[in-house]
């Protein structure tokens, strides 16, 4: 066991589980649901990936490695589904984007105009 | 002092769960929760990890794999369902009310699919009427966003 690399491993899942702590502690504070979804990403993507590393170095064996490898393919395969839903759910229950720029929005005007150009405004 | 650092790691865990719970326990709508849960999962894969550096327990580490191919099907669940569940609650329709409406304008848009150009952007929903259940949606979601924030203060 090289124990330098032990040591770097532990410091990233330090690491890790601060990212997972401050987040959740962003999903407290934060007031509107992007914001939330913005920050609850974080130690789904980068939380997993920092202690993943961490965990392949301080155990040093094929199975530790293989497994830090899959589940960090897997996170990433995954997380943006869910993010991508949730926000396409938040959008359509009506909850407001406070954005400078809201492309969808537009998308909905022109789909509402090609299909009554009466009502168009 | 390695064994420090790694009870800090599961302290941060700890806080990083209750915090979730306070959350998950607000609300206020049920995106929200489903965000929460999902950084419960991320959190409790932390653990595992933490916990097989710890106690150098390989055996533990199929829980990870796991807990990273299922946790996102809670959150993908919810949001599957969350926008009709919305529609529902507004007040607007009975349940049977909105089926019935849903299969007239299924009807309606199976019969000018051709002079519509609905675009890519519904593309997995085409038997809904997807500008008419979005201004109910909207309407629905901006008085529980009003309601929200009162209850936040």
């Amino acid at each position: 066991m090289n124990a330098v690399l032990v040591w770097i491993g532990v410091a990233l899942l330090f690491l890790g589980s601060l990212v997972t702590a401050l987040s959740a502690l962003g999903l407290l504070h934060f007031r509107s649901v992007y914001a939330r979804m913005h920050v609850s990403a974080k130690p789904q993507s980068f939380g997993i990936l920092l202690m993943s590393i961490g965990m392949a170095c301080a155990l040093q064996t094929a199975k530790g490695i293989a497994v830090a490898v899959l589940v960090v393919a897997l996170q990433y395969l995954t997380v943006p589904i869910s993010s991508h839903m949730l926000g396409r759910a938040a959008f359509r229950a009506g909850m407001e984007a406070k954005t400078v720029t809201d492309e969808y929005s537009d998308d909905i005007r022109h789909i509402r105009e090609q299909a009554d150009p009466s009502a168009a405004m | 002092m390695m064994t420090t650092l790694l009870i800090c790691s599961l302290i941060f865990h700890m806080v990083a769960l209750t915090l979730v719970l306070i959350r998950l326990g607000k609300g206020p709508s049920s995106i929200d929760r489903a965000l929460a849960l999902d950084v419960t999962a991320a959190a409790i894969m932390g653990i595992v990890m933490v916990t097989s550096v710890w106690f150098l327990r390989s055996d533990l580490l199929p829980l990870i794999i796991v807990l990273a191919c299922t946790g996102f099907i809670s959150s993908t669940t919810i949001a599957r369902f969350v926008s009709r569940d919305t529609e529902a609650k507004s007040g607007l329709l009975s349940p049977e009310e909105a089926l019935a409406l849903d299969q007239a304008q299924a009807a309606e848009s199976a019969s000018d699919d051709d002079d519509v150009d609905d675009g890519d952007l519904d593309a997995e929903e085409t038997n809904l009427t997807f500008t008419d259940t979005l201004d109910k949606g909207i309407d629905a979601g901006e008085r529980a966003n009003d309601r929200g924030e009162e209850e936040l203060g």
